[in-house]
């Protein structure tokens, strides 16, 4: 799934570690959830979007099939 | 964090009265090794001051924890952080797949030359599959 997660830090000048901080996981996971390498469940994504202030749909952008085939 | 505060407490109170508590330990595992082998003696003190270094790293982590928020929420967030959480489920379950792949495989092997092993091999095949069920069982009640 992608996500407009970089783009939107970036943006908004925050660094990587204090997204992590602000949304308690490490560093790295930010880092996977940029590169679309981890999809977060959906309490993180709550956390982000709410983050942002923006809604769920606003930061991830769901690829219609690709759940549907399963992970 | 207060929930986890607490938690690294009962953590370090644990931690505390088995390193507190390791001489009389020490004494027990004598008491109760008394009439074994060497190696079976040697075993078992082997894995009683691997545990007890371990209980002492623990105990000093945890209380280094307990008295420095930043250490605490640096801890909350490695124990807790899904990615983490993810990579270690991953890992547990692609690691005893593989575990039982090999083991089931020198149990085949240990067939051709030691009856005896390849029939301690099987019995720990057996195990790991009653335990799964167990477990599975666990999971989906709770879940």
């Amino acid at each position: 799934m992608k996500n407009r997660i970089q783009e939107l830090r970036k943006a908004r000048k925050v660094t990587q570690q204090e997204l992590a901080n602000a949304l308690c996981v490490t560093r790295q996971t930010i880092i996977s959830l940029e590169n679309g390498r981890y999809n977060a469940s959906l309490v993180l994504a709550h956390k982000a979007a709410q983050f942002f202030g923006m809604t769920i749909e606003e930061l991830f952008i769901f690829d219609g099939d690709e759940d549907l085939k399963g992970e | 964090m207060e929930e986890f505060r607490k938690k690294v407490h009962k953590r370090v109170v644990i931690d505390s009265l088995i390193c507190g508590n390791a001489i009389l330990l020490y004494m027990a595992l004598l008491f109760f090794t008394k009439g074994a082998s060497e190696f079976g003696k040697g075993i078992s003190i082997g894995l009683f001051c691997g545990f007890e270094i371990v209980a002492v790293y623990t105990l000093a982590k945890n209380f280094t924890a307990l008295h420095n928020d930043d250490r605490l929420k640096e801890m909350y967030i490695n124990e807790n952080d899904e990615r983490n959480l993810a990579i270690a489920k991953e890992t547990s379950q692609k690691s005893s797949l593989i575990t039982v792949i090999l083991t089931a495989l020198a149990a085949v092997a240990a067939g051709f030359f030691d009856v005896k092993i390849c029939l301690t091999l099987v019995a720990a095949l057996l195990l790991s599959a009653v335990v799964n069920i167990i477990v599975n069982i666990y999971f989906n009640k709770r879940m």
